[in-house]
């Protein structure tokens, strides 16, 4: 369904709509930064707001929009205020992520957006902490892999709830 | 595509990321004092043993030569033919960070452990 | 879309392969036993021979622990226990220890006072004994007691009162991590962590730069830390009252000797830890301020006669000076 629309979408229309939902991604994650590194107990422990519109983007919209927002989300911020290994530690994650997506898209129907957030933050702290086991040796991401994953059940949980709403709403905002 | 409510997969899903992350705590928790291992120092360099089975160490130092006991999750000097002998007198190390130090042998024993590391170094 | 897909892809994996590159910290490292203490020796690896320098590290503890160490026979603090009156020809080590005990002494009014060797042996041989010393023989061997009955003069010490016995054990660790960082920092290590017993020297950057992070033991529970400082460089002196006792009956005493009572101090501190860039002044600080005691190292920092920071463990909590807080994270 994605793909049909695709070919008949103007790609003007497409970019700036990539551009919009980066900007709303990038907004969101600098948001973060401010909101979580007060309270992180493990570095780049985010609650994954900017989870939120690519999950969006990926469901709504098509596979490679979410692709391209994920990624350039992540380099820029990455250009913009992160260090070499922040940014490695955030595009491993995304890239785990993604992956979560695909996996609630092949349950279908059987999972709501907070199964799907669930899913993806969880798999987003497994990314990294396998870049913390790269880094720092395995004895110290297998300390903070439990809490990393009540984290993502926690966080995931949240934006899953926002996202049920969201997704109930986001085309006054977002048309297609 | 999705379910735009909240589905019994999503509760399932949130359980068990709750019930892997407990057993991982689970599973760090148990074992942390069975990690403890000793390593002992001496001329000829550093060597480890397991804390766990019970066994005498015999080696020769500086021209001294020692005994030392593993005994219920535990390492002290059993002998020292040093001339104070102060170190049969430390005790027994049993907590990681623990010592006992043999200084004219040249002798130490550790006690360190498997666990997470405090930092670059532990002051103390 | 299918180029902006490629073109992202390429990126990613550009910067991924950038990022693999960022520095892993390892060291070459060595421990050894020398001056009634563990040491031990990390050198970042790099393009140079870290062997030689643990060797040569290895070698300058040693040297100093032969000439100051009071357990190796003929040291210089032999001789000097053992000699009246003049203590000549002394080793330019041991006059540069002494000389620098003596200016720590006059700084901290005496609560680091190198001169209480014989009440330390006094204890040490009641423990074995298994009794406390009699008020009489802690009277009689305070009378030689007192940096100012000490003088340097032209390579000799000399010594006002005959009996006068020093300890070197509250400052020489701290003088051998200052001549190690010395010599690292000569030969050009890039960076380097070392644990004399307990007190942590740290030279140089981590190759990641960031600050290096030093758990502070839990005086309670001594496998565990209370906390972690960050720290550039410098020198961790810690004096605690876990470290070594001395037991008379059910009773335990602190290895630390208050220079004015006579007595095992009895200070409210568990644990003090000194950062400061000297390391022979951050362990006599250490010594000088867990003798103080709470409120009286507090006042001292205050009185800013000498640069450092402490943090201070009692029965009350953490106390931290000024310039440590913000460094200082709980565990």
């Amino acid at each position: 369904m994605a793909m049909r629309l695709q070919v008949k979408e103007n790609k003007v229309r497409i970019l700036v709509r990539c551009a919009l939902l980066l900007c709303i991604a990038m907004v969101l994650s600098y948001l973060e930064n401010i909101l979580v590194l007060r309270f992180a107990l493990l570095p780049f422990m985010k609650i994954g707001l900017a989870n939120i519109i690519v999950t969006l983007a990926f469901f709504e919209l098509s596979t490679s929009e979410a692709f391209a927002v994920s990624s350039m989300r992540v380099i820029i911020m990455g250009v913009l205020f992160g260090s070499m290994i922040s940014f490695f530690y955030s595009a491993m994650g995304a890239f785990f992520a993604f992956g979560g997506l695909f996996l609630s898209k092949w349950l279908g129907k059987r999972v709501s957006y907070i199964g799907t957030s669930v899913i993806c933050a969880c798999l987003h702290n497994l990314g990294q902490a396998v870049v913390a086991a790269l880094f720092f040796g395995l004895r110290v991401a297998s300390f903070c892999l439990p809490y990393l994953l009540i984290f993502g059940a926690v966080f995931g949980t949240f934006t899953g709830i926002l996202l049920n709403f969201i997704s109930q709403k986001y085309k006054k905002v977002i048309s297609k | 595509m999705i379910s735009k409510k909240r589905t019994w997969l999503d509760i399932i899903i949130i359980a068990i990321a709750l019930v892997i992350s407990a057993l991982l705590i689970g599973l760090k928790f148990l074992p942390s004092e069975g990690d403890l291992t000793l390593s002992v120092i001496s001329e000829g360099g550093e060597s480890e043993y397991s804390l766990s089975e019970n066994r005498e160490i015999e080696l020769m130092s500086n021209g001294i030569s020692l005994i030392i006991r593993i005994e219920n999750s535990s390492a002290y000097i059993l002998s020292s033919e040093c001339p104070n002998g102060i170190c049969m007198k430390q005790g027994r190390a049993k907590r990681a960070g623990d010592t006992v130090v043999c200084a004219p042998a040249g002798v130490a024993l550790i006690i360190k452990s498997g666990g997470v590391s405090h930092g670059d170094a532990v002051a103390g | 879309m299918k180029k902006i897909f490629s073109v992202v892809f390429c990126l990613l994996a550009l910067m991924l392969f950038l990022a693999s590159c960022e520095p892993k910290e390892t060291y070459a490292e060595a421990t050894f036993v020398a001056m009634d203490t563990v040491i031990n020796i990390r050198i970042a690896e790099d393009e140079y021979d870290e062997a030689a320098m643990l060797a040569g590290c290895e070698k300058i503890v040693k040297d100093i622990e032969s000439v100051i160490s009071k357990t190796v026979e003929g040291s210089f603090t032999d001789h000097t226990n053992d000699d009246v009156g003049l203590v000549i020809n002394i080793d330019p080590v041991f006059e540069e220890v002494i000389s620098l005990s003596l200016e720590y002494s006059a700084l901290t009014g005496g609560d680091f006072d190198i001169t209480v060797g014989a009440l330390k042996e006094l204890w040490e041989s009641c423990a074995l004994e298994g009794r406390e010393p009699y008020e009489g023989e802690i009277a009689l061997k305070l009378e030689a007691v007192g940096y100012d009955m000490l003088a340097i003069e032209e390579n000799s010490l000399k010594k006002e009162k005959n009996d006068i016995r020093i300890d070197l054990g509250a400052v020489g660790k701290g003088y051998a991590a200052q001549k190690v960082c010395d010599y690292l920092t000569e030969s050009g290590a890039k960076g380097a962590i070392m644990s004399f017993g307990g007190n942590v020297a740290l030279m140089g950057a981590k190759k990641s730069g960031k600050p290096y992070v030093v758990g502070i033991k839990d005086p309670k529970n001594t496998s565990d830390v209370v906390g972690y400082l960050s720290l550039e460089g410098g020198f961790v002196s810690v004096s605690g009252d876990y470290e070594r006792y001395i037991e008379i009956g059910d009773k335990k005493y602190n290895h630390i000797i208050d220079p004015v009572s006579g007595r095992p101090s009895e200070s409210d501190i568990h644990s003090v830890s000194v950062i400061c860039d000297d390391g022979a002044l951050a362990d006599a600080l250490s010594t000088a301020l867990f003798v103080m005691g709470k409120d009286k190292a507090l006042e001292f920092y205050n009185s800013k006669t000498v640069d450092f920071e402490a943090v201070i463990i009692t029965d009350d909590g953490i106390f931290m000076t000024d310039g440590i807080k913000e460094k200082y994270k709980a565990k």
